[in-house]
């Protein structure tokens, strides 16, 4: 008999405990997963507030083309400034009928006149935000200034937040499952002990008998691995209507299947290490 | 074959074997006998390398029974030993437990199976290969035991108490076997209480009383 044999043989003589092992490590992996996808998540979100304008500046219907290039070249030499855009009444509205095609109601009794000419800027950091916002202010042409800055200082401390969390929990979840591995491979050892006393008789060194205890920990954290992560790519598929009318314009949808791919190989091989971890901590502290 | 040289062992203050020294030749046929705590069993797990001597040596062939027991399993695969309560692995068939020793020797499938088809043939069981410890008689029990112990065709055979929970007619098909692989060329040292095996084999006997050795008769008698 195989050694993978030997250890698919010893989860079927033991289901309760081999289901109790997988089904730990399919929580934790599933949290995992779980706080992967909404770390990736907000990342996507904060880049995409960081790379849209930032500041707007509404014209005054009077400012003049000359003063508006002025304005826009002055803004273009400031340092961290990205990019300066014109949008024309026509362009605003073009825009305006874009976002709300869906509603003719909103789109009756709206002219190219009612709206405002404006500057976007991006800048490449913050702080860069806040002084560009400023000089806007000081200037004649300009009606009000929109300023995202609170968005994305928001969403970055969110983010942040998001990741720490995220490792302490997992970091935690993780050593749980690699102590019900070890204490349910123990436990398995302990019952075998006959078998083991008749393997070593009939010439088994230690490893020969500790594969397949080391495999059937493998085992645990590889399914483990795959089941949280596809429970959880399954709430996400639930949710992704609701996502999608959320975030709206924020091109978060659809997740690239390289990123699905990725993680869950990278939680498969992870499973797989806390398998083994757990299970040869097991064969060293019991198998003696 | 199996060389004793002055080996004693101690349990604590307890003197299980006292400065005890005997050599087997290839091919011999040899009983141990004595009464309960006269150091026989503590004889066997001495030659299979379960403890090891307080002083003294042992050899098994041209090699001295390793001091580390690290690299006792070497040692185990080149003895067959069968035990009076058989030690099978319950969830394994007859085949598989069989086949134990060659797979931890890493032979391929296909000579595992020709091999312990061999030794099935050879103790009767051919019928029984798929059964399971539970399925079994006694006395079938200690062949597939028997078949274990020949399958990886070792030149010492030990066989400790066999017959011990065997009754009368399973026994003496079992020390027919016996007789049969003895006859092939291995060695055979069997522990045993049985007065009648012993008496009508007329074999070489050597007697253990209190770790000391007695007795050692060529043709002997209990």
């Amino acid at each position: 008999m195989g050694h993978f044999r030997t250890a698919l043989v010893h989860i079927r003589r033991a289901p309760y405990q081999s289901l109790a092992a997988i089904l730990v490590t399919s929580l934790t992996f599933f949290v995992a997963s779980l706080f992967i996808f909404l770390a990736a998540g907000s990342l996507r979100v904060l880049n995409f507030f960081e790379t849209r304008p930032q500041v707007t500046a509404f014209l005054k219907d009077e400012a003049k083309p000359l003063e508006i290039e002025n304005l826009k070249s002055n803004i273009s030499a400031m340092e961290n400034v990205r990019e300066v855009k014109f949008i024309s009444k026509e362009e605003a509205l073009r825009i305006y009928r874009e976002q709300n095609k869906s509603d003719p109601l909103l789109l009756e009794m709206v002219t190219a006149n009612i709206l405002p000419a404006s500057l976007d800027v991006s800048a490449t950091s913050l702080e860069a935000l806040g002084e560009v916002a400023a000089f806007f202010k000081k200037q004649p042409i300009v009606e009000e200034v929109a300023f995202q800055e609170d968005v994305v200082a928001t969403l970055s401390r969110w983010t942040q937040a998001i990741r720490t969390t995220g490792i302490w929990i997992i970091s935690f979840l993780f050593f749980i499952s690699l102590l019900i591995i070890l204490v349910i491979s123990g436990v398995k050892i302990a019952l075998r002990q006959e078998e083991i006393e008749i393997l070593r008789l009939v010439g088994a060194g230690t490893w020969y008998i500790s594969w397949p205890f080391i495999l059937e920990g493998v085992i645990y954290g590889a399914i483990g691995a795959m089941l949280g992560w596809g429970a959880n790519f399954l709430v996400f598929l639930q949710l992704s209507p609701f996502l999608n009318s959320f975030l709206a314009e924020i091109p978060l949808l659809p997740v690239p299947p390289i990123f699905l791919g990725l993680t869950l190989f990278g939680e498969i091989a992870v499973g797989i290490l806390i398998g083994v971890l757990g299970s040869l901590t097991a064969v060293r502290r019991y198998l003696r | 074959m199996i060389e004793f040289v002055k080996v004693t062992k101690k349990f604590g203050p307890v003197v299980a074997l006292d400065d005890l020294s005997f050599k087997i030749e290839k091919g011999e046929f040899v009983f141990l006998t004595g009464p309960s705590g006269a150091g026989k069993t503590t004889l066997a797990n001495l030659l299979l390398g379960k403890f090891l001597p307080t002083s003294g040596k042992i050899f098994l062939g041209q090699e001295e029974i390793p001091r580390s027991l690290a690299k006792i399993h070497l040692l185990r695969r080149k003895l067959g030993v069968i035990f009076q309560d058989f030690k099978l692995i319950s969830d394994r068939t007859v085949f598989e437990n069989i086949a134990l020793p060659l797979e931890i020797m890493g032979r391929k499938k296909a000579e595992i199976k020709d091999r312990v088809g061999e030794v099935l043939r050879q103790v009767n069981l051919g019928e029984r290969i798929n059964f399971f410890p539970a399925q079994l008689a006694g006395g079938e029990l200690q062949r597939v035991s028997l078949a274990r112990a020949l399958v990886a065709k070792p030149e010492v055979l030990l066989a400790d108490e066999p017959t011990g929970n065997l009754d009368p007619e399973s026994a003496w098909q079992l020390i027919k076997l016996l007789k049969e692989i003895n006859k092939l060329g291995t060695l055979v040292l069997m522990t045993t209480h049985n007065i009648d095996i012993v008496n009508s084999l007329c074999e070489r006997v050597i007697k253990l009383e209190k770790g000391r050795l007695v007795k050692d008769e060529k043709k002997g008698k209990y």
